[in-house]
């Protein structure tokens, strides 16, 4: 739930008990007024009554004087006590007993109910709409100016969301004249700032790190060349040197492998053409024969689109080089390699091992998943760095028998 | 045939101008800018290796001075570095050929050959040794006067075993030569197999005497003596 709506939801249930407590309240206070009121006035009808009905008892005979409304005067039994007020279904009464002329009257005085009712009726209703406008409107103002008032907080979740560790720039938000968040906002760009520091400086070392072990790596392996043109030379020797030769080759690769990585991510191939994605699968099919040849895979192609994108021709061959060459190196003898192309999409599919690989580990750098031990464990992660760069999106499917790569490249 | 090697780590240095005397070159090492400049300007060369970071500054100005003092020598760049930036500007200052750290130091005496073969004038582009005439320039090969009819790979086979001829070849250093560009993206060497019985098939059925020799799995060698 939004923070808005949580500060909200609590301001709306205070209104409805307001509403509800209050509105009841409101009647009851307002109904004990207009009673006293009542009856205030009907004492008083009755104190300026009672000078006239003296007259009677000084001019015994005389009629009665006229009575208002509401007004009755009744002989009646004696009865004690003084006078009463009570209400009736429609009408406040006030009930007295006079003695005139050593005769007992009651007096009845009442006054209609139902004029009040209908005041306090009204006075009800245009109180809570009142009320209830009123607070609507106050939650309306509030919200919207909380709205207003989050929205650096929202641009800057927004900014937050859309960094990226490697984006050449440090992240910049938008100042904010409230303090949490201004203190929110050079808090978030510190760490973020922080981050990319380190990230750059790690990105430093391994290139660093690649190319100053070059070096070393030259000298190693042409002491190894050298070593080869001793004699004698035993096959022990000999079988030796093979095998430092094996690892220099490989350091060699990895090496090759992680300076690239480190150049596709600092955007070092930023020159672009529109290339085909069949020629360059075709070239590159034609220059693994030999290997394709040597397992006797048979190979199928499918080009329904010829696949143009616009990209660095360097790393096309990179991109599709590793993908073929690992569907040529995990493939088995007399094997099936499918290389298609659809509707933006390339696809490599291959023999190989009879289980599907973990899709969530292939990616990753150096997740080896075959016996070969030499796969280098870089291949699928240039793969994977090549299409972010491009926006491209790789997957991988296990179908029929057969390993597929997709990469989407055009949608 | 006079080869000047810039190059200031001293080991890598001397196992390239030891590989390279086997070759009957003369080979002259400095490991800085100074002492390259004194050289260059001093005496003429076939080809010089160029290591492009050295202790007293860029190997680049080397180059530059070479080429402002309208010398020709060949010249092939050594470096760790293997941004296409920093093949493109070696190459636009006039380098022959552009060599990049970790390297075979077969793949490197083939390509100091092939500049040689480059810069020569005289249209001697015929290579005999071991019994072989190879014509570079038309990429044809003959025992005697039998021509062998050899496929590109065969070809670039035999002329790389050729031009490193009384030295084992290292296997990596084949699989690197023929593949190019894709490179050790294969750790299956079979293929090489492959090309090495078909070449010294065509060549023994032109009457050639096979002297390519397996070295225990190591790689082979080509004995021309």
């Amino acid at each position: 739930m939004k923070l808005l709506n949580k500060t909200l939801q609590y301001y709306f249930w205070l209104s409805i008990v307001l509403l509800m407590v209050a509105i009841p309240v409101f009647y009851f206070v307002l109904q004990r007024i207009v009673i006293s009121n009542i009856d205030a006035s009907l004492v008083a009808s009755k104190t300026e009554l009672i000078p006239r009905l003296r007259v009677m008892e000084i001019h015994p005979g005389t009629p009665q004087p006229r009575l208002e409304d509401g007004v009755t005067l009744e002989k009646a039994p004696p009865q004690p006590g003084g006078d009463s007020l009570y209400t009736t279904d429609k009408y406040r009464l006030l009930t007295s007993y006079l003695v005139i002329n050593q005769e007992t009257y009651r007096l009845q005085i009442k006054s209609s109910l139902a004029d009040h009712q209908r005041l306090i009726g009204s006075i009800i209703i245009l109180q809570s709409v009142l009320l209830i406008l009123l607070l609507s409107g106050l939650l309306l103002i509030n919200q919207s100016l909380a709205r207003r008032i989050w929205k650096p907080f929202y641009q800057t979740l927004r900014k937050l969301r859309a960094y990226k560790v490697d984006d050449p720039g440090p992240l910049q938000l938008a100042p904010s004249g409230i303090t949490e968040f201004a203190e929110l906002n050079t808090a978030v760009e510190q760490l973020a700032e922080r981050s990319r520091q380190s990230y750059l400086s790690q990105k430093e070392f391994a290139e660093n790190a690649s190319h100053e072990l070059r070096t070393p790596l030259a000298v190693f392996q042409g002491k190894l060349e050298m070593l080869m043109q001793t004699s004698p030379l035993s096959e022990q020797q000999a079988t030796l040197i093979t095998e430092l030769a094996d690892a220099s080759h490989r350091m060699a690769r990895l090496n090759k492998g992680l300076l690239l990585l480190t150049r596709i991510q600092n955007g070092q191939f930023p020159e672009t053409a529109e290339v085909s994605v069949r020629d360059t699968a075709k070239h590159l099919l034609a220059q693994y024969e030999p290997q394709i040849a040597q397992q006797q895979l048979r190979v199928e192609e499918d080009w329904l689109d010829e696949l143009k994108v616009t990209m660095s021709p360097n790393l096309l061959e990179v991109l599709l080089g590793n993908l073929l060459s690992n569907a040529i190196r995990h493939n088995v003898a007399e094997g099936k390699l499918v290389v298609k192309g659809a509707n933006g999409t390339l696809t490599i599919s291959n023999t190989g091992q009879p289980y599907p690989l973990p899709e969530e580990r292939i990616f990753q750098r150096f997740a080896k998943n075959s016996k070969d031990a030499e796969s280098m464990g870089l291949g699928l992660e240039i793969v994977r760095k090549i299409c972010d760069l491009y926006g491209f999106e790789v997957k991988y499917r296990w179908e029929n028998t057969l390993h597929s790569f997709q990469v989407i490249m055009k949608s | 045939m006079k080869i000047l090697i810039i190059e200031d780590e001293k080991a890598l240095g001397q196992s390239i101008a030891e590989y390279l005397q086997a070759e009957s070159y003369t080979c002259e090492l400095v490991a800085d800018k100074h002492t390259a400049l004194q050289r260059i300007e001093s005496f003429d060369y076939d080809c010089i290796l160029l290591d492009i970071s050295l202790p007293d500054g860029n190997g680049l100005q080397v180059l530059k001075a070479l080429r402002d003092n309208n010398k020709t020598d060949g010249v092939i760049i050594i470096s760790a570095r293997d941004g296409i930036d920093d093949r493109i500007t070696g190459l636009q200052l006039g380098a022959d050929d552009y060599l990049v750290k970790p390297f075979h130091l077969s793949e490197l005496s083939a390509r100091i050959a092939a500049v040689i073969r480059r810069r020569r004038f005289s249209g001697s582009s015929i290579l005999e040794a071991a019994g072989l005439t190879v014509d570079t320039a038309a990429r044809t090969v003959r025992v005697g006067q039998q021509p062998a009819d050899l496929t590109r790979s065969e070809y670039d086979l035999l002329l790389y075993l050729l031009t490193n001829r009384n030295r084992v070849v290292s296997k990596h250093a084949i699989a690197e030569h023929l593949s190019g560009d894709g490179e050790g993206l294969f750790d299956n060497y079979d293929f090489i197999y492959a090309h090495m019985k078909n070449l010294k098939k065509k060549l023994i059925q032109a009457g050639w005497t096979d002297r390519i020799k397996a070295v225990y799995g190591m790689g082979y060698k080509l004995e021309a003596s």
